[in-house]
Formats: C-alpha cells, structure tokens, sequence
C-alpha cells in the first residue's frame, strides 16, 4: 500500500534450527484452493528442504500422520 | 508439495500432521487434539502462546531447485507458513527462502536488504479507481493490488464520458508512460502518454500546499491509497505540473509585501516632519 520498495533491517527475526537458517519476515497461509508456486529460489545445490510451519486450530482433530 | 528441480526431476512430499507440523496453540487449543506435538522450534514472537515447528525433508539426489509448489489437501482449515530454507547438509550451507513471490532478500554483512519487486514506479498511470468512504475502508484493502485500482477519499470531478471510458479501457496498460522529467523537492515535472484517460499516480506524499497543472491548467489533486497524490489526465499526450505553493507561504509573502510598502510610504514621514517644525519655528520668529 505504501509502495515501499526497499527495507533495510537488521539481523532480527532470524534462527538457526536443525542446521537451516530461517528468516522469519514472511507469513503465508495455504488453502486447499490456492496453491502456492515459488520460483525465485535461492540459486544452490540443496539436498534438504526445510520449512517451519503450523496448523491453524480448526484442524486440531486430524490424526498423527494425516496430510 | 512438489520440488521441480534443474535436471528435470519432479519429487512429492507430504507435510504429515503430529510429525512435520502440528495446531500452533497445541499447549492451549481447546478441544481435543488428534495429532502429537511435532519437533517444537520456538515460541511466535507474533503471537503468544503460538508455537512454530521445524522439518526437514531429504532431496534424493543433491541439485538446484527451480520451483516448489505448495498444496493443501485439507478439507476446511489452514497450513501456515513462517519460513522455508534450502539446505546442502553436506557443505553446510542454508539458505533462505522468501515466501512472497514478490520479495528478494539480499544479505550485506549485518544488515538484510528486501526489494519489493511489484512496487509501482514514482510515476504510473492507472485506469481503475475505487472510493472508499473512511480510513477504516481503506485499511481493508491493504493487501490489493495498487497497479489496477487506486482508492480515492472522494469521488473525482469526472464527466459521463470520462467515467464510461475508464470503466471500459483496461485498468493499467504497458503502453501508457508516464516519464518524470524533474523532481525537486518542491516542483515535479512528468509528461504522459496514454491512449485512454486515467489517473496519474504520483507516489509522493499527499500534503495540503501541493498544486497541479495538466497542461497548464489547474486541476484537484486527488488523494490516493490515503498518502499519495493523484490527478485524472485525459488520452493523448500530457504534461503535469505539481508545485508546492502552501497557503502559509503565499501569505508570509503578501504581508511581506504590505508592510514594505507601508515602510516605504512612511520613508518621507520624518523628513516631512522635521520641515514642518522649521517652518513652524520660523513663523513664531517672524
């Protein structure tokens, strides 16, 4: 809405974790009828993917591994 | 969630609950929780009592990954996302990955750099407008897109055709330009070309004192998105003028101008005076 282009910050809402680091800044949400496509990637070989994440309360019922 | 890698290979995860992920508020959800807590990371610094948990999942053979889509296959509820990283376990390397399309993150010692890649130009024409009738309105629309429709306080001073023509021309058209040609602090200068009418948006801050010419002639600045600073051009090619002139300015100077006039008329007072004390002096000799 402000049209801001760029934000400089400084190293806050950042942690290590199961050896990924992760910048906490972003916030999305994903619902069944709106997959979320991301390609502008970090260009690096990676062989893990790791994602920070929870559920929202209304899904308190589902099973152990349910998906 | 689907990983698209470089060499062409499509792998499929499933984010299971109680093992990659689980409620947020598990420790004071109400009812009763199906799944177990999953490998807890932190406590959300933006909502208390909410808790974040971490998973990691394995790539089969170590390459650069293009693209990663993301599903739910939940019936009613959410999945909420607060970061995803890329790994390579065996350099030990990790880099993050942001979640708005929109955004590139760039780091530079201890400072983090984000660019917003859909941030509109200082100066861009738009067909589409909506008016909304409070601050409140407009806060609703945070997350819209500005580069269809600009939010107005008032409705424009627009004739039928005017109306007509921006309802049916597309909302923002890549053959419109709208080139700054001077930006000082206090007088900018943008020429447009458009071959429909709409709304010049200028992402500068809104502010009582502003003016504007479209080709020369004096028009209402409109206030757009709440902060910034709009006016309706016409098809063809334009020339804009916005000038600050605060009304504090304009009568500074006319008081100015009255009491140095008034100063001047008083000039020949003292002299006048003085002349008429002589003569009075010499006709009370005589």
């Amino acid at each position: 809405m402000l049209n801001i282009e760029y934000i400089v910050s400084d190293r806050s809402n950042e942690v290590i974790a199961q050896g990924a680091y992760f910048d906490l800044v972003t916030e999305v949400e994903i619902r069944a009828d709106e997959p979320l496509l991301l390609d502008n990637l970090p260009k690096m070989q990676a062989d893990g993917l790791a994602i920070v994440s929870y559920l929202g309360p209304e899904v308190a019922s589902l099973p152990n591994g349910s998906w | 969630m689907s990983l698209i890698e470089a060499n062409g290979e499509n792998e499929v995860f499933l984010m299971r609950a109680g093992i990659d992920t689980a409620v947020g508020e598990y420790s004071v959800g109400s009812g009763v929780i199906g799944h177990s807590l999953s490998s807890v990371l932190t406590e959300d610094p933006r909502r208390e009592g909410n808790l974040l948990y971490v998973t990691v999942i394995p790539i089969s053979a170590a390459s650069e990954v293009r693209s990663i889509e993301l599903q739910s296959f939940l019936n009613d509820g959410v999945l909420r996302l607060n970061a995803m990283s890329l790994l390579d376990r065996s350099e030990g390397m990790s880099r993050p990955i942001m979640l708005d399309p929109d955004l590139v993150r760039e780091e530079l010692n201890a400072i983090k750099i984000y660019r917003f890649m859909d941030a509109l130009p200082r100066a861009s024409l738009i067909h589409g407008y909506e008016v909304v009738a409070n601050e409140e309105a407009l806060a609703s629309q945070l997350r819209s897109r500005f580069d269809e429709n600009i939010f107005l306080m008032e409705a424009p001073d627009l004739t039928t055709e005017q109306r007509s023509e921006l309802i049916s021309s597309p909302r923002r058209t890549f053959a419109d330009t709208a080139q700054i040609i001077r930006h000082e602090p206090e007088h900018v200068a943008i020429d447009t070309v458009s071959a429909t009418g709409g709304f010049l948006l200028l992402t500068d801050a809104y502010y009582p004192g502003w003016e504007v010419r479209v080709d020369g002639r004096k028009k209402d600045i409109l206030q757009a998105n709440g902060m910034f600073r709009a006016v309706y051009v016409p098809a063809g090619e334009h020339s804009v003028r916005f000038d600050y002139r605060p009304q504090s300015y304009l009568w500074g100077v006319r008081i100015s101008v009255i009491t140095l006039a008034i100063l001047i008329a008083l000039l020949p007072l003292p002299s006048v005076w003085k002349r008429r004390r002589h003569l009075t002096n010499l006709l009370s000799r005589t």
